[in-house]
């Protein structure tokens, strides 16, 4: 039995029977990513030592007669953006390049906390800043269904550590589909809760207004226990609110009797016809398995991602503006001669490509005369979106469509034409703008790579689109995916 | 709306990035390109529900009790490249 192959409620039952230990498992996931990492390049520090020891202690737990719960002995890959107390935090900049984190984020904690044990810190785009994986100073994670093409991204290490079976979750964060997106393009499930549920503290902030941080699994339940277990108000983080938790036994809910609502606008020209082909199936299934599937139209959903750019690269101009090698980040630069000197060469050095053209457009939709115009007009705007989703929601349960237009896209091929690489986040970002949870989960395959589909739920509606997933899930059967050559 | 090479540069300035004339070009075009498709939020319909809108209304946060807890700053501080004493020494830049 490949112990890689086994799901969070299976582990715990071999574990309470004694069958294996959670040092046997770390190992096997430490043995994968000596032997896989290689070539994907989905980790920017395996902390192989302290997963070890922390195995070690769970262990004696379980000779002690614990029984296990939550996250207890799942081994699990975090995203380099959040903080890991004494271990090198850089998302993917060469300006955190020595940075080691003094304290630890909150969801990394209670993933801990519940039992998780941590493998090491996943690739990602600089700062969370792409749809490839492509913008990280350090290395280009490559996507395990074909090494050619790009993860998908921001998120990309963290999904390509579980869609490889070098972890079995892990933790991403979505600002406009950094979580949604790779999971869709390496056929693992993808979660953005409500903002709100997870505490953002600890997180390396992106866009504060629209920041989230969620699971990575490669089945719908492995999602939800650690779901489960990094949500709730934190007194770090203002913006978390205590909502009614969800019960577990929605997964076993099915999709019969669900009012499904589908986007007529979802369907754009220039998508990828076979993607749209699996979009239909995956309705058509769940029609004839009792749902009940509603067309609608929301017109200002299309302003999303306009609206998405100018407040991400707004908030991008003032978060980074902490990085100037004096407060936070590398000093490259020699001493002065003045503060502004000694600044301006840090930062120019230090952020990369992305992160610099986010902040000059940010510097420029929050100057003087334009930040009307732009950010204070898109924070309006960002309600008119949100009020339009609540209004479809009082007719249907949740909102199904495709996550991204195309499958996975060639290394390269967008990297320098920013505009058609924001428009890969044209079906993610609506859930962020309107403030609603997503779900991303396997549909199919198209040219020999995976297709997602995606759930959007009401607000603080997780219940619904865990429901609906998992429902899709078991009657479909895409899951537990892996690439050739991996299983 | 298209931004000149002279509009990054002083952006740029703005921002405290120090950018070569290749990527002040760079910029301006990918940039002029991108704000074109931003300039959809102030055209047609939207530019109309817009300039409707009631103005955002500010939710107090609930925020939490101020009390003092033990500070990280010497962890903070251990990070800083020189320091003497309690005090971090930074580069002399004035």
């Amino acid at each position: 039995m490949d112990v890689k192959h086994l799901s969070i409620v299976e582990l715990h039952a071999a574990y309470s029977k004694r069958e294996l230990s959670v040092e046997a498992v770390t190992s096997a996931y430490l043995d994968s990513i000596t032997k896989r990492d290689g070539s994907l390049h989905a980790y920017l520090t395996v902390l192989g030592e302290a997963a070890m020891s922390q195995a070690d202690v769970l262990d004696e737990r379980l000779r002690k007669g614990e029984k296990p719960t939550g996250l207890f002995g799942v081994p699990i890959a975090i995203k380099d953006n959040m903080c890991l107390a004494g271990t090198r935090t850089t998302a993917a900049s060469k300006i955190l390049d020595s940075y080691i984190a003094p304290y630890t984020a909150t969801a990394v904690q209670k993933v801990t906390d519940s039992g998780a044990v941590i493998l090491g810190k996943t690739n990602l785009d600089e700062f969370a800043m792409g749809s490839s994986t492509e913008n990280s100073a350090y290395q280009q994670t490559a996507n395990p269904w074909d090494t050619t093409r790009v993860p998908g991204g921001s998120s990309g290490g963290s999904a390509v550590a579980v869609a490889s079976q070098q972890a079995l979750v892990s933790l991403g964060s979505d600002t406009g589909g950094s979580i949604r997106q790779p999971a869709s393009l390496c056929g693992v499930v993808g979660l953005k809760p409500t903002y709100g549920r997870v505490s953002r503290h600890g997180l390396i902030a992106l866009s504060s207004s629209l920041d989230q941080i969620g699971p990575f699994a490669r089945n719908v339940s492995d999602a939800f226990s650690v779901y489960q277990a990094i949500v709730g108000r934190d007194a770090y983080d203002a913006t978390t609110l205590e909502e009614a938790a969800v019960n577990h036994t929605v997964l076993a809910k099915g999709i019969s009797g669900l009012r499904i609502g589908y986007l007529e606008e979802a369907m754009l020209e220039g998508m990828d016809e076979e993607v749209i082909a699996r979009v239909k199936e995956a309705l058509a299934f769940m029609e004839k398995a009792g749902a009940k599937i509603v067309p609608l139209t929301i017109p200002s959903a299309k302003l999303s991602l306009a609206l998405y750019y100018v407040i991400v690269t707004s908030e991008v101009s003032s978060n980074l503006a902490r990085y100037d090698g004096l407060r936070y980040g590398v000093a490259q630069s020699p001493v002065g001669p003045t503060f502004e000197k000694f600044t301006t060469a840090n930062r120019s050095h230090g952020l990369g490509q992305e992160a610099q053209r986010r902040s000059i457009l940010g510097t420029y939709t929050l100057s003087k005369g334009y930040a009307e115009k732009y950010y204070n007009r898109s924070h309006e705007l960002m309600d008119v979106v949100a009020q339009d989703f609540a209004a479809a929601f009082r007719n249907v349960d949740v909102i199904f469509g495709p996550t991204t237009p195309t499958v996975a896209f060639k290394l390269g091929e967008k990297f320098n034409d920013p505009l058609t690489m924001y428009l890969s986040d044209i079906f993610t970002v609506p859930a962020n703008i309107a403030n609603l949870p997503a779900i991303s989960i396997p549909i199919g395959f198209a040219h020999k790579l995976p297709v997602g589909g995606q759930f959007i739920g009401p607000r603080f509606g997780e219940g619904a689109i865990f429901q609906a997933a998992a429902g899709y899930e078991a009657e479909s059967g895409y899951m537990n995916l892996l690439a050739e050559g991996l299983a | 709306m298209h931004l000149s090479d002279e509009d990054i540069a002083h952006l740029g300035k703005l921002a405290r990035l120090d950018l070569t004339p290749g990527q002040r070009h760079t910029f301006a075009e990918q940039l002029s390109d991108v704000l074109d498709y931003l300039d959809q939020i102030n055209q047609g319909d939207a530019g109309q529900v817009a300039a409707h809108l009631p103005r955002r209304s500010v939710t107090p946060l609930d925020l939490r009790a101020d009390t003092t807890s033990p500070s990280a700053s010497a962890d903070l501080t251990a990070q800083a490249p020189h320091r003497e004493g309690r005090l971090v020494a930074s580069p002399p830049t004035i």
